[in-house]
């Protein structure tokens, strides 16, 4: 089933360009993996999946409603996009503004009128499924890279979104924390979830992501292939490697 | 509440510019001592400046469909100082006018002696003997409100006395015309209704926060090295308050009946002293005009000067709390 | 992170449920991204300064230009308000067209609202206040207009330190704008963020504030310090050198000279 439907879309910063002519789609269920030199155009793609940004021109069609200037300034339906769609930012230190990784989590549960057992239940999980229990009373600022990026997930994943766009979420990670966290992140796509990740390090996730897009340095699309497209092209591969 | 150009005569301008220089060069004086301690000090207040830039951008909506601001200058004097505040909103106010025309360049003196000066400062006295008999956030919201009312006070006092100091000889008014009848009701109702609750809404959610995570960033003056700078001018004061003398005549408002009698026939203004004053109350001083008998009346000054600050101290000291 | 298994994962995360309700009252917050973005974008593009020839030095600018607002506050004579009007025409001409246009723009606006103030004083003093303080208020806000576009803010700096201002003010006022841009991006950020995770009503939205700037204030602190120790590692003691601006003389005195005839006129003409 196509989720997400992106025709000719096209958005330009005031002195450089985003993204050139993108067209593609993106079925349920998928773990697309969005690979590119710095300033290729991921990010901007992500932000216009997550209703930040809307495309110049061209469409973005979530689930057949056409997602617009005027749709999003309907609060009901951008509330509704939020639901839908989590975002992991690349910069995470903006995304965490609670006074304790506790009240973080607990942050998106609270508005969506849940019980308060269910909100304290899905908490615990979230700390739980990434490992962030033993700091769930810290202040979020003050803990290290790679513990905030862990927050900054469960705070997500707390709201439970059928769609997960993750801004390089491996940034700053050890090599283990990195293992671990493509782990849950493969979980979360075989419990149903669509996973849309932006990253550059092809050797981390070639066994993870089922498709990879490729930007190129104009910020149009190189390529669209899946994973085993790549593992059958030597070339490929070497490209992807020296990002 | 940054006033325009051309709302105030030169005179209100310049007077308020010279009086706002002193304080310039005492606050640059200490934060340059704070800076010996804190080397971070310096950045700080540019981060304080740009903090209040932001606040005053960040509109809140209030009742009635239209938005209002906060200016953050208590909030800044709790968190910093009010020294490294004045700085700090000065420079704000600079960058403002610079940036978007926001206040005049004649009257940027009277903004900062506003929203620099008289608002940090009230502020934070409040909140001080609020933290002293451990009433807190008591402290922080009596602070933010009397605070950014006393400067709306003062621009509505700085507007409303033009018309009276500065007009053309048929009477019209050169800058802004409105009498203090207007503007001292107007600047303060839209601050003791709106404004001012805006400014203590941002102010205590913001002290709560910073309070809950982290209190060791909250400023706190509590070594009392400083108190000696204060007795010195008390005391050069009072050696030159004799000065006085030299003015022949006495002081605005403090004649006799008969000193009355005659500025009221020179102005034009009557004959008689008013009944009330004829028989009223006549209070007689142990030292009146400050004279002894047998002594210069200048020994008499510095000696009544002299009287009054031990009197003050002691009270001052009278009142404090045992310190831990 | 130990490994989970896929019957580790909560029950809560394998449905997918969205029947959440929503809130429909106007967010607080997406009027201020906006705001805040449009702030953002103004400090990012420097704003096309246009660089008139004749220009004197920083210094010069600066006094040329509290010399212009102080004489127009004192000046009550039409006639020479006249003049000045004039003179600043005058001055108009060496803009380029797209600056002369948006300069037009936001003169007409900034004196239509210092109109709109005044106009009530109508009724209590009579039209010659309204008309002498509406073309006073107009000609100060076109020099000062005038002078930020074709000033940049290097310059002012450079201006103020000509003008004897203590090197820490200049200091501050250096940093602050660098700060306004950061701080305004990472404001801008976390407002996004918190767009994002909006998804219904919020029972204490005034709660965020304390948290958003409290967060804001207290990351800055650490910033704060590391920022000066790489200033000092670069070098930085606090002092700021007087560059040495190539005396001019000769721009100098065009820069000043309308203000100084202007001045002799008041002083030595006394309706």
């Amino acid at each position: 089933m196509t989720l997400i439907k992106l025709k000719d879309v096209c958005y330009s910063y005031p002195n450089t360009c985003g993204i050139k002519n993108l067209s593609i789609n993106i079925n349920k269920g998928e773990f697309l993996c969005l690979m590119g030199a710095n300033g290729s155009g991921k990010s901007t793609l992500l932000q216009i999946l997550s209703g930040l940004k809307t495309t110049d021109n061209g469409q973005y069609f979530f689930k057949n409603s056409e997602i617009t200037e005027k749709y999003l300034s309907n609060n009901k339906q951008r509330q509704k996009l939020h639901q839908q769609i989590g975002m992991v930012f690349q910069n995470t230190d903006v995304q965490l503004f609670n006074p304790s990784v506790y009240e973080e989590i607990a942050f998106g549960p609270k508005q969506l009128g849940l019980s308060q057992n269910k909100i304290i239940k899905r908490v615990n999980d979230c700390l739980k499924l990434t490992n962030c229990e033993k700091f769930r009373d810290r202040i979020p600022y003050q803990l290290s890279g790679g513990e905030k990026k862990r927050v900054a997930l469960a705070s997500v994943l707390a709201l439970n979104p059928e769609i997960l766009l993750l801004d390089e979420p491996l940034n700053g990670l050890t090599i283990s924390a990195q293992r671990e966290m493509l782990n849950l992140i493969r979980e979360l796509q075989e419990a149903g979830k669509t996973i849309i990740m932006a990253s550059h390090n092809y050797q981390q996730i070639k066994d993870f992501a089922q498709r990879f897009i490729i930007f190129k340095e104009n910020h149009t699309v190189d390529a669209d292939l899946t994973q085993i497209d790549i593992k059958n092209s030597p070339d490929r591969q070497k490209q992807l490697m020296n990002l | 509440m940054h006033i325009p150009d051309n709302y105030l005569s030169p005179v209100t301008c310049g007077t308020l510019f010279a009086a706002v220089t002193p304080i310039w060069t005492i606050a640059v004086i200490k934060v340059k001592k704070q800076i010996k301690k804190h080397h971070e000090t310096l950045p700080m207040i540019g981060i304080a400046s740009s903090l209040a830039f932001l606040i005053m951008m960040f509109n809140l909506p209030i009742p009635g469909g239209t938005t209002a601001h906060a200016v953050g200058g208590t909030l800044l004097s709790i968190l910093i100082g009010p020294w490294a505040t004045c700085l700090a909103i000065t420079v704000t106010l600079l960058l403002q006018a610079f940036l978007f025309g926001d206040g005049g360049i004649l009257s940027f003196g009277v903004n900062v002696m506003n929203m620099a000066v008289i608002m940090p400062f009230v502020g934070y006295w409040i909140y001080k003997i609020g933290k002293k008999f451990k009433h807190e956030k008591l402290g922080v919201i009596l602070g933010s409100y009397i605070g950014i009312n006393s400067a709306a006070l003062l621009a509505g006092i700085e507007l409303g006395i033009q018309p009276l100091i500065a007009h053309t000889n048929n009477g019209s008014p050169l800058y802004c015309p409105y009498g203090l009848n207007i503007t001292v009701p107007a600047m303060l109702l839209a601050h003791l209704l709106v404004a001012g609750w805006v400014e203590v809404i941002f102010t205590l959610l913001v002290f709560k926060f910073v309070n809950k995570v982290s209190p060791t960033k909250i400023y706190d003056n509590s070594n009392n090295a400083n108190n000696i700078h204060w007795i010195y001018l008390l005391i050069g004061l009072a050696l030159i308050s004799p000065l006085g003398l030299i003015a022949k005549n006495t002081a605005f408002g403090e004649w006799n009946n008969q000193e009355l009698q005659h500025m009221l026939i020179k102005q034009h203004l009557g004959s008689q002293v008013p009944e009330g004053m004829l028989n009223g109350f006549h209070f007689k001083a142990l030292f009146s005009d400050y004279t002894i008998n047998g002594l210069p009346i200048s020994i008499g000054y510095i000696l009544s000067a002299i009287t009054a600050i031990l009197v003050f101290l002691l009270l001052v000291r009278g009142l404090k709390h045992e310190t831990k | 992170m130990k490994p989970n298994k896929l019957n580790d994962l909560p029950d809560w995360i394998k449905n997918s449920n969205y029947n959440y309700k929503v809130n429909y009252r106007k967010s607080l917050w997406k009027n201020n991204r906006m705001h805040i973005k449009n702030l953002l974008s103004s400090l990012a593009q420097p704003k096309g300064v246009s660089y008139v020839h004749r220009r004197g030095s920083p210094g010069v600018n600066l006094i040329q230009l509290l010399i212009s607002v102080l004489l127009i506050v004192l000046i009550h004579n039409i006639t020479l308000l006249w003049i000045i009007y004039i003179l600043l025409l005058f001055k108009l001409l060496f803009l380029n067209p797209q600056q002369l246009r948006k300069f037009i723009k936001s003169w007409i606006i900034g004196s239509i609202i210092a109109s709109l103030l005044i106009i009530p004083s109508y009724w209590l003093t009579g039209i010659s206040t309204v008309l002498y303080f509406t073309i006073k208020t107009s000609l100060i806000l076109a020099n000062a207009q005038y002078y930020r576009i074709t000033t940049p803010f290097q310059e002012l700096l450079t201006g103020l330190k000509a003008l004897h201002f203590p090197d820490m003010f200049i200091m501050i006022i250096a940093i602050s704008l660098t700060y306004i841009r950061m701080l305004g991006q990472n404001l801008f950020l976390n407002l996004e963020a918190l767009e994002l995770r909006t998804v219904s009503k919020n029972k204490h939205p005034y709660k965020l504030i304390g948290a958003i700037f409290g967060a804001l204030y207290l990351k800055s602190c650490d910033y704060a310090i590391e920022l000066y120790a790489a200033m000092e590692a670069r070098g930085f003691n606090g002092h700021y050198k007087s560059i040495k601006v190539k005396n001019n003389n000769f721009k100098d005195f065009v820069t000043l000279s309308p203000a100084i005839i202007v001045l002799l006129l008041f002083v030595l003409w006394r309706k």
